[in-house]
């Protein structure tokens, strides 16, 4: 089996849809067949991240646990956009896990080097 | 070349149509379509209940012909489908329910078949939006 350079984007917030988790089902199936996995969260994606979530109040799992769990499942790059961040008026210590920030155009150079790019 | 598609947009949108149009052009061109993953709310494309009235495109139709007549793999994610009441045959008597909507040429697998398609393939293609 060859390897590729995946990199799946998540730019939905963790709650009300299941793309966020979805994209996670993903990142973890790659994990399985020992891929190059990289997620990359844009816009509300970033919310996934965050180290205070509650959502046991609205009946739903914990998005910044499962995140944490990445690495377990040998899924290390996290890539964020610092613009994401900034505007939403989070830092690094805001999230759960540790990320890469990146700036837009870190990110284009990024893409530009993946194989695969999945945008749920 | 060789594609992979993942279809993320449910049968009423518009990501479902241009996916399934898509998968015709690159056919028609003399690429191969190596699999259609269905995830997320695409996983509706494989309802076989869906009844659009009849002067409307029935896309459920169109991927089983795209399916039968051209041999295209169309794999169903089982774990985003169970979620969403979709079960073939097998997965209805496993979980003791009195009805199933997904037949052949849809086959239900692991998310496992999206990355292995994906490194199969020369490209890969996602079309999401829309519910």
């Amino acid at each position: 089996m060859n390897n590729k350079a995946f990199t799946l984007i998540s730019s939905s917030p963790p709650y009300g849809s299941s793309k966020s988790r979805e994209l996670i089902d993903i990142a973890l199936a790659g994990g399985v067949f020992e891929q190059q996995i990289s997620l990359l969260l844009l816009g509300d994606g970033v919310f996934a991240l965050l180290a205070e979530q509650h959502p046991a109040a609205i009946e739903q799992k914990n998005h910044g646990k499962l995140m944490a769990m990445l690495e377990l499942y040998g899924i290390e790059n996290i890539l964020v956009a610092e613009r994401a961040l900034g505007e939403r008026g989070l830092t690094e210590q805001d999230l759960a896990v540790s990320v890469s920030p990146l700036d837009d155009k870190a990110i284009g150079r990024h893409l530009a080097r993946q194989d695969v790019c999945i945008n749920l | 070349m060789k594609f992979q598609i993942n279809v993320c947009a449910g049968p009423s949108s518009q990501g479902a149509y241009s996916a399934y149009r898509f998968c015709q052009a690159a056919l028609t061109a003399g690429h191969q379509i190596g699999r259609v993953f269905f995830y997320s709310n695409g996983v509706y494309n494989a309802n076989e209940l869906l009844s659009p009235p009849s002067d409307e495109t029935d896309l459920h139709q169109c991927w089983r012909q795209l399916g039968e007549s051209k041999g295209v793999e169309l794999v169903v994610c089982i774990a985003a489908a169970v979620r969403r009441g979709m079960l073939d045959a097998n997965e209805a008597e496993r979980y003791d329910k009195n009805a199933a909507n997904i037949s052949p040429p849809f086959i239900v697998s692991g998310l496992g078949q999206l990355v292995e398609g994906a490194l199969e393939a020369d490209r890969t293609i996602t079309f999401g939006g829309g519910a």
